[in-house]
């Protein structure tokens, strides 16, 4: 999941370990098991061979995209009340990932921040509707970002570092394959 | 009341109506029927309710509005004795079961919510209840202390959906206390 969460980023061995809280032998214990499923692959930094590696998703094998879109999908559905807050926006959109602290402290949280990636142009002005009625129910404050997938890429090369935190933190609370697909490409660009 | 009144009471009333709906009798307590989904139905018609008081205020429908304040805050409180598996049919009984989990520290749901659609019989002591008749059976169209309330409830409202939404989507199981129904 981790690697799919930073596009932007070649992690190697000890990274992702660090990442993940776990030791480099448990780190390869299952990574080893990832690459012979052909879900992931390792590609040297170096020539030499001891070079570190880095770790990618396998995009070329079909089983790597219904893995992860089925890990997305099981994660949205721990998030039952916002897919249902936010169900109208499916409609429109992409895909949605809802991030901020919303997602581990709903009391608490200022905001919900949601971020929406539309289908065309024509769906900001149903979006921005659909949010206004969300909003004559809703306690918190909705702060929707609404962009287009180019809009999003440009963004996400830019660094801006919110959009960058919405993925690595954020649920995609609805269109997973979408946002696979959406992955994928900027990963390859 | 007190809370082994209010108890006394609880347990008279899923006595008596789970009687009456064995014989085939329409029921006019709490009675449990088991855990379902309909909790989150009531969530979704809460909202509704609310949606509706902005239609009716733009409208300058003012006399519906404290109707559907009132639902809003009924359907919350029906989610929850969902949520416990619970089924109402008696206004009083819904706040008095709310009142009581409230009090044993079963859910975290502000006072004021339940206060708002208790059904007072004494004089002087009044609630949404209240101002819903009051409203709907008097001659206005029109009311003042409507608009000038209308930011303030509506706020009210939006907290309770959202109090009831985290109690009704956790994960945690909700039973009913084993006194009210032994």
């Amino acid at each position: 999941m981790m690697l799919h969460k930073e596009p932007f980023v070649r992690p190697t061995a000890t990274s992702l370990a660090k990442a993940l809280n776990i030791t480099r032998q448990g780190l390869w214990k299952s990574l080893n098991k990832l690459v012979e499923s052909k879900l992931v692959i390792l590609e040297p930094v170096g020539n030499t061979k001891k070079s570190a590696v880095t770790i990618n998703l396998q995009w070329k094998n079909p089983i790597t995209i219904k893995t992860l879109s089925l890990l997305l999908t099981r994660e949205s559905s721990e998030y039952e009340r916002w897919r249902a807050n936010f169900a109208e926006l499916e409609n429109y959109e992409s895909f949605t990932i809802l991030f901020g602290s919303i997602i581990h402290s709903s009391k608490e949280a200022g905001d919900i921040d949601i971020l929406t990636i539309v289908i065309d142009k024509n769906s900001f002005k149903p979006i921005g509707e659909a949010v206004s009625r969300m909003q004559k129910t809703q306690a918190k404050r909705i702060h929707l970002i609404d962009l287009t997938e180019e809009e999003f890429k440009e963004e996400l090369k830019k660094q801006n570092k919110a959009y960058i935190d919405a993925l690595k933190k954020g649920i995609v609370l609805f269109g997973q394959d979408n946002y696979i697909k959406f992955i994928e490409k900027i990963t390859k660009t | 009341m007190k809370t082994e009144e209010i108890a006394k009471k609880l347990r008279e009333s899923f006595k008596t109506a789970e009687k009456d709906d064995k014989s085939g009798v329409k029921h006019k307590g709490l009675v449990f029927k088991g855990f379902n989904d309909k909790a989150k139905g009531y969530i979704e018609k809460a909202k509704k309710e609310l949606e509706l008081c902005s239609f009716y205020k733009d409208k300058g429908f003012d006399y519906k509005i404290p109707e559907e304040w009132f639902y809003t805050l009924y359907y919350c409180a029906l989610s929850i004795l969902s949520k416990f598996g619970v089924d109402s049919r008696s206004q009083r009984y819904t706040a008095l079961f709310l009142r009581y989990v409230k009090e044993k520290g079963l859910i975290d749901y502000e006072d004021e919510f339940i206060r708002r659609i208790t059904v007072y019989s004494k004089k002087g002591e009044e609630s949404d209840v209240d101002r819903r008749e009051e409203a709907r059976y008097s001659s206005s169209i029109k009311i003042e202390t409507v608009r000038e309330r209308y930011e303030e409830i509506t706020m009210l409202c939006k907290n309770a959906i959202f109090q009831a939404e985290e109690i009704v989507y956790s994960d945690k199981k909700f039973e009913v206390p084993k006194e009210l129904v032994r």
